[in-house]
């Protein structure tokens, strides 16, 4: 049918003639050659003397015995164990976050309750809480001398100043940012394909599986990589219910300051290369992710108007 | 399928949606559900598909309550506003996607549904676009497989929610004339949800008219268009002129007269309205008779063939507007600021009853 023929997108012709107009607008608009130089100057002069040399300064004392140095102060056993610590506390805090954070976003995007606003705020608390006192919390509920302390004495379970502890107040610090990151991507996209789902035939898990996971998997990828990039870094909570048990409750960050504080500045800065290394992937994978997330949102918004006619 | 709905009720907070909405849509129609923003209409299509859920109220289909039903299991086709299809999927399975997802005993073959899916893009004319994906189509092209996927699952009723609205004037007016071809070649008992006026009497065989949550008249293009119901039924179907005043015999005292030329059978009523549409002005470079009002053109403007005019009359703060022929208005010779004489050929007239506020009886003439 002709419908479609009418919809022939116009040709670039006027963006083109728009181009030669635009270079003459931004001499007039900008400020002198001068400014614009001192400016783009001083900008990097702050970044290289608050991010770049640090990072540098990091690997240049990691490698400071050489290769051989870094490889063995990073093989060493109480290094070996922080670094399974680490990764066991991530292993369980991440999916744990990525559950909730999916239910949390999904319950607050796609649906009107009581409360909503609420649920909102304390999804934010572990971002205002200082991790010192998120850390505390812990060990007044349960600590020996905590609510629970008696109880949990009593069954010999120990959580404070070991492995439960640590991934709990991994799992608190993380807790926002699955669910952070969803809620504008679902709440860009609406009900409307999840009603059109289910207009179709279709139950509430096949509408989730097929339909809504799909639509957010970039924004949810996003949300993982900062998540997992957190619960690594995490020093005050895990510090304060850790204990301190070389080779046993030491996770990678915690090392990094024992190490320092025992005068190994090559094993310090081999272990803090390792967290700095995975902080460069982790920028990395996120650069990339980001592109996915912004064409997740720009679809939602672009799904609605009359354009994008490829075919002539 | 035939439905009857019995007095729905929907509110949200303290916004009455729908005030005990009756109606019953025949088998196998294309009704049309028009009405301002914040009738209601959308409201009622979402309680039929079962999307919302009704306060009070029952939704009879052949007979059988389904008021309780899940979306599932009422056999209804959703095509949305903004199209709603799955943007990760291509467009093959957008339209497969009501098949893919049957329960296992139920589900068809791969074959049957690659068939059932080809057929159906040929049906919506678009087969060579099943490898693309949503948002590489245009707007009506996205609209015609949002309507192919929604038939996939053989639906009984085919509901739609403004499925013109967000498109171009001139793609409306396209899709608004295949959309109708298409019923009549499947038969299937479809509603739409309509503002526009004109499309709901372009496409329909029902116009079913609502406002403030209740329906003011259902009626045929032609009986809604020529016997309104309501002073409201009348407004909204067209641009038109609002004369108030008391009925008197055949004269309607309005600031100044405006005669009534046939005989009226109400009489000695107060608070009549009486509406003239712009095209039912006689318009005359002196009165022939009694019923001529004295009026000055203040404004002309031309829109292709006809010409838009804005009449001045004593006693009036309104403009009275009229529309004329081009070669009609250019033989009079006149320009703004002549003194001309109208007169109303129809005059629609409402008297309010005074027992029951909300009733209107209404005449033509």
């Amino acid at each position: 049918m002709s419908a479609s023929k009418t919809f022939i997108s116009p040709p670039a012709a006027p963006e083109v003639a728009l181009q030669t107009p635009r270079a003459h607008m931004r001499d007039a608009v900008g400020e002198p050659a001068w400014v614009r130089y001192l400016l783009i100057t001083l900008a990097i002069l702050v970044i290289s003397a608050i991010l770049l040399v640090p990072l540098a300064a990091v690997f240049h004392q990691a490698f400071a015995k050489g290769i051989s140095g870094y490889i063995e102060a990073i093989s060493q056993p109480d290094t070996l164990s922080a670094i399974k610590l680490t990764l066991m506390a991530c292993a369980i805090a991440v999916p744990f976050n990525v559950v909730f954070g999916v239910a949390a976003a999904w319950c607050i995007a796609k649906f009107d309750f009581v409360g909503k606003n609420f649920l909102i705020t304390l999804i934010d608390i572990p971002f205002s809480v200082s991790p010192v006192i998120a850390g505390l919390v812990f060990v007044l509920l349960f600590g020996r001398m905590g609510y629970f302390g008696e109880f949990l004495s009593n069954h010999d379970w120990q959580i404070v100043f070991a492995v439960p502890g640590i991934v709990l107040a991994t799992i608190f610090v993380t807790f926002p940012f699955v669910a952070r990151e969803l809620i504008p991507v679902m709440q860009a996209q609406g009900t409307e394909e999840e009603e059109a789902s289910i207009s179709l035939g279709a139950g509430g898990w096949n509408t989730f599986w097929r339909i809504t996971l799909p639509n957010i998997k970039w924004g949810l990828l996003y949300g993982v990589v900062l998540c997992n990039a957190r619960a690594m870094g995490e020093f005050g909570a895990v510090s304060v219910v850790s204990g301190h048990i070389r080779g046993e409750t030491n996770t990678l960050p915690l090392h990094v300051e024992i190490l320092y504080n025992e005068y190994d500045f090559t094993g310090a800065f081999a272990v803090a290369s390792l967290l700095a290394f995975l902080a460069v992937i982790t920028l990395i994978v996120k650069k990339i992710l980001e592109r996915g997330v912004r064409a997740e949102i720009k679809a939602a918004e672009n799904l609605v108007p009359e354009q994008g006619a490829i075919h002539s | 399928m035939s439905i009857k709905i019995e007095n729905v009720r929907k509110s949200f907070g303290t916004f009455h949606a729908l005030n005990g909405v009756n109606l019953e849509i025949p088998s196998g129609e294309l009704v049309a559900l028009l009405g301002p923003s914040g009738s209601g209409k959308t409201t009622l299509l979402r309680i039929l598909a079962g999307l919302e859920a009704a306060d009070s109220g029952r939704i009879l289909v052949e007979g059988r309550d389904t008021t309780g039903d899940h979306v599932r299991e009422r056999q209804v086709g959703f095509v949305f506003q903004h199209y709603a299809l799955f943007r990760h999927l291509t467009i093959f399975e957008n339209v497969a996607y009501g098949l893919r997802v049957k329960p296992r005993a139920q589900r068809p073959t791969k074959e049957y549904i690659h068939s059932r899916v080809s057929e159906l893009l040929k049906l919506v004319q678009l087969d060579w676009l099943g490898d693309r994906y949503p948002a590489q189509l245009s707007g009506g092209q996205r609209q015609r497989i949002a309507l192919a996927r929604a038939l996939a699952v053989e639906p009984r009723l085919l509901l739609l929610d403004e499925p013109f609205g967000a498109l171009d004037a001139k793609v409306r007016l396209e899709l608004r004339h295949w959309l109708r071809r298409l019923h009549d070649e499947l038969g299937i008992t479809s509603v739409f949800v309509t503002h526009d006026q004109e499309e709901a009497m372009e496409v329909s065989d029902r116009v079913v008219i609502l406002n403030q949550g209740q329906i003011e008249q259902v009626g045929t293009p032609e009986e809604v268009y020529d016997a309104p119901a309501t002073p409201f039924v009348h407004e909204f179907l067209g641009l038109t002129n609002l004369f108030t005043g008391h009925l008197r015999q055949e004269v309607l005292a309005a600031g100044r007269n405006i005669n009534v030329t046939e005989e009226s059978a109400l009489d000695d009523k107060e608070g009549a309205h009486a509406y003239v549409r712009p095209y039912d002005f006689e318009v005359s470079l002196q009165a022939d008779g009694e019923d001529f009002i004295p009026a000055e053109l203040r404004f002309a403007q031309t829109i292709g063939n006809i010409v838009r005019l804005q009449f001045a009359i004593a006693g009036r703060t309104e403009p009275v507007r009229v529309e004329l022929e081009k070669t009609r208005f250019r033989a009079l010779r006149v320009g703004i600021g002549a003194k001309l004489f109208l007169k109303p050929r129809h005059v629609q007239i409402f008297v309010k009853d005074r027992k029951d506020e909300a009733s209107w009886a209404g005449t033509g003439s």
